[in-house]
């Protein structure tokens, strides 16, 4: 009994402690439209469109990406410390040039950062997007109107940022996501280096946990603290010569911890120390245990194993219907987690790193 | 009768120099040893953690040169004290021999001293009456001035001075390294 409360509660601190781990200093996660994320929601239909259509063909033409994050509160982080978490997390920008730009709103605070990457910091400066942000956002931040000042920063910004690569994109204004043509709206000529060769920008795959990844990781560390758990009974085990390494998942029984403990688990009548491995003068209830261990338990270690893989794989091509119309052939879903869109235009940061400079309106 | 005895065979000799070539040797292998961990280190300072240039040493060019920009603009109004953009010169100079000269804990010092500098003068710019254009460039200079502080505070060279700092500070590196005069590295956060 004593025993049983001692394993209880090594289990109980164990999930505890594992709480703060899973919901330790994190941003949050990109959807599958990537390029905006209105965690606040004060961004119109209409200006997320116009964010997402143009950075499709800018990505395209440059591998540049421009993104607006909008928070109600950056949690415990310093802004500035959010903003190169987030950029670094997402990938913003392509991976060959580090060139995208962050823009990350905390309508809590009032407050905003924006960071470029590494690749673009030099042509596109901390100081050049003050003087763009001061001009074309603050005005409106500061009355509340967020919307209207990410719309005037990010059609600048992507001026800019074409204008850097020599890129002829061809900004257009969207009233909302069905408007969406089959093709990208802009005739965006691919940037070429000075070679002569095409770049031509790799989306790296999406990195995406999610509620059913938080909820795998659970499973995962229930497994282990299961299984060292289960080491406890090796004492006895081991006299009947059998390897309790790989039984020590199936030796503790959790669901015991709170109630009475069955007869089924009997431990085999002691008939002296047994040599180790030979089976010696065991008898057959104990010599069927072990087959039942030695055999199927292994293979119910596998199974295990193969559905949790299977259900990652799963949360990452999952979709169901999303409240915005679908376009194209492919349609438009959210997965249940993130992820590619099922057959249609795929969206996801090109793997670009910010050095983590920025500036912002922060006291 | 005191017996003189062999070069070859006077143990007391033979203990003395076995003394001299160890502690030799520990100081020209030990030495150089963290003679090249510190080299390592500082030429991340120098050219970067990918060997591509972005680096603390061209951050800190650019940081200096935005100060200076603040202290020209300062410089044009009356009503900005001469004295907060005087410090701001000084600071700056100093940064540059010390970037010249390769004293990086130095230079650390003199980085978060011309920053507190430069706080303190664009404090005064922010209520002083500029022109609209001098506001602008006033702010984009700053926030060029701050971005590149943090970068700096966030690069990879500070894990590396870091780790070489605790290495030279524990028993018996940091015996070598007195012996062999290898200093410890300056932190830019």
């Amino acid at each position: 009994m004593k025993k049983n409360f001692l394993r209880g509660l090594v289990l109980c601190l164990a999930l505890l402690l594992a709480i703060p781990l899973a919901a330790s200093a994190s941003v949050v996660q990109p959807t599958e439209m990537f390029y905006v994320y209105d965690g606040a929601n004060v961004l119109s239909e209409a200006t997320e469109a116009t964010i997402v259509y143009n950075n499709d063909t800018l990505f395209a033409a440059c591998g540049a990406e421009i993104v607006f994050v909008t928070v109600p509160s950056t949690g415990s982080m310093d802004i500035s410390d959010y903003a190169y978490k987030l950029f670094n997390d997402w990938g913003i920008g392509s991976a060959e040039r580090n060139n995208g730009v962050l823009i990350l709103l905390e309508i809590g605070e009032e407050e905003y950062w924006y960071l470029q990457g590494s690749g673009i910091e030099t042509r596109l400066t901390t100081g050049d997007l003050a003087a763009l942000v001061d001009t074309y956002l603050e005005p409106d931040f500061a009355v509340g109107d967020y919307d209207a000042g990410a719309a005037k920063l990010f059609e600048q910004l992507f001026a800019r940022v074409a204008n850097i690569y020599g890129v002829t994109a061809h900004y257009k204004t969207y009233s909302g996501f069905t408007e969406r043509a089959s093709a990208p709206a802009a005739t965006a000529k691919p940037s070429t280096s000075s070679s002569g060769s095409t770049f031509t920008p790799q989306r790296r795959e999406a990195k995406r946990s999610g509620f059913l990844g938080t909820i795998l990781k659970w499973i995962v560390w229930f497994m282990i603290i299961n299984f060292v758990l289960g080491l406890f009974k090796r004492r006895s085990y081991r006299r009947r010569g059998l390897p309790v390494a790989a039984l020590g998942f199936f030796l503790f029984k959790p669901w015991r911890l709170f109630t009475r403990r069955a007869s089924t688990a009997t431990p085999p009548p002691a008939s002296g120390p047994a040599p180790r491995g030979t089976g010696g003068t065991t008898t057959f209830s104990s010599a069927r245990r072990a087959g039942w261990y030695a055999g199927a338990g292994s293979s119910v270690v596998k199974n295990i194993v193969r559905s949790s893989s299977s259900a990652r794989k799963s949360s990452g091509g999952s979709s169901f219907s999303s409240s915005r119309s679908s376009f194209s052939s492919g349609g438009r879903s959210s997965g249940f987690g993130g992820g590619r869109s099922s057959g249609g235009f795929s969206r996801s940061g090109g793997g670009g790193v910010s050095r983590g400079g920025g500036g912002g309106r922060h006291r | 009768m005191f017996k003189k005895q062999k070069f070859s065979e006077n143990r007391s000799l033979a203990w003395t120099v076995f003394a001299v070539v160890v502690a030799l040797t520990v100081v020209f292998s030990g030495g150089g040893a963290l003679r090249a961990q510190r080299k390592a280190a500082a030429d991340v300072f120098y050219y970067g953690v990918n060997n591509d240039g972005l680096c603390i040493s061209a951050d800190m060019t650019e940081r200096v040169a935005a100060a200076r920009n603040l202290a020209d603009v300062a410089g044009r109004y009356e009503s900005v004290s001469a004295d907060l953009a005087s410090a701001v010169d000084t600071a700056a100079d100093a940064a540059e021999a010390d970037a010249k000269s390769g004293e990086l804990s130095s230079l650390a010092t003199q980085n978060a001293a011309l920053g507190r500098a430069v706080e303190q003068l664009y404090t005064e710019l922010e209520n002083a009456s500029l022109s609209e254009a001098d506001t602008t460039f006033a702010l984009s200079q700053y926030k060029e001035f701050v971005s590149r502080g943090l970068t700096i505070g966030r690069d990879g060279y500070n894990a590396r001075a870091e780790a070489f700092n605790e290495t030279i500070s524990s028993f018996p590196a940091s015996v070598v390294a007195k012996v062999s005069g290898v200093g410890s590295l300056g932190l830019f956060r």
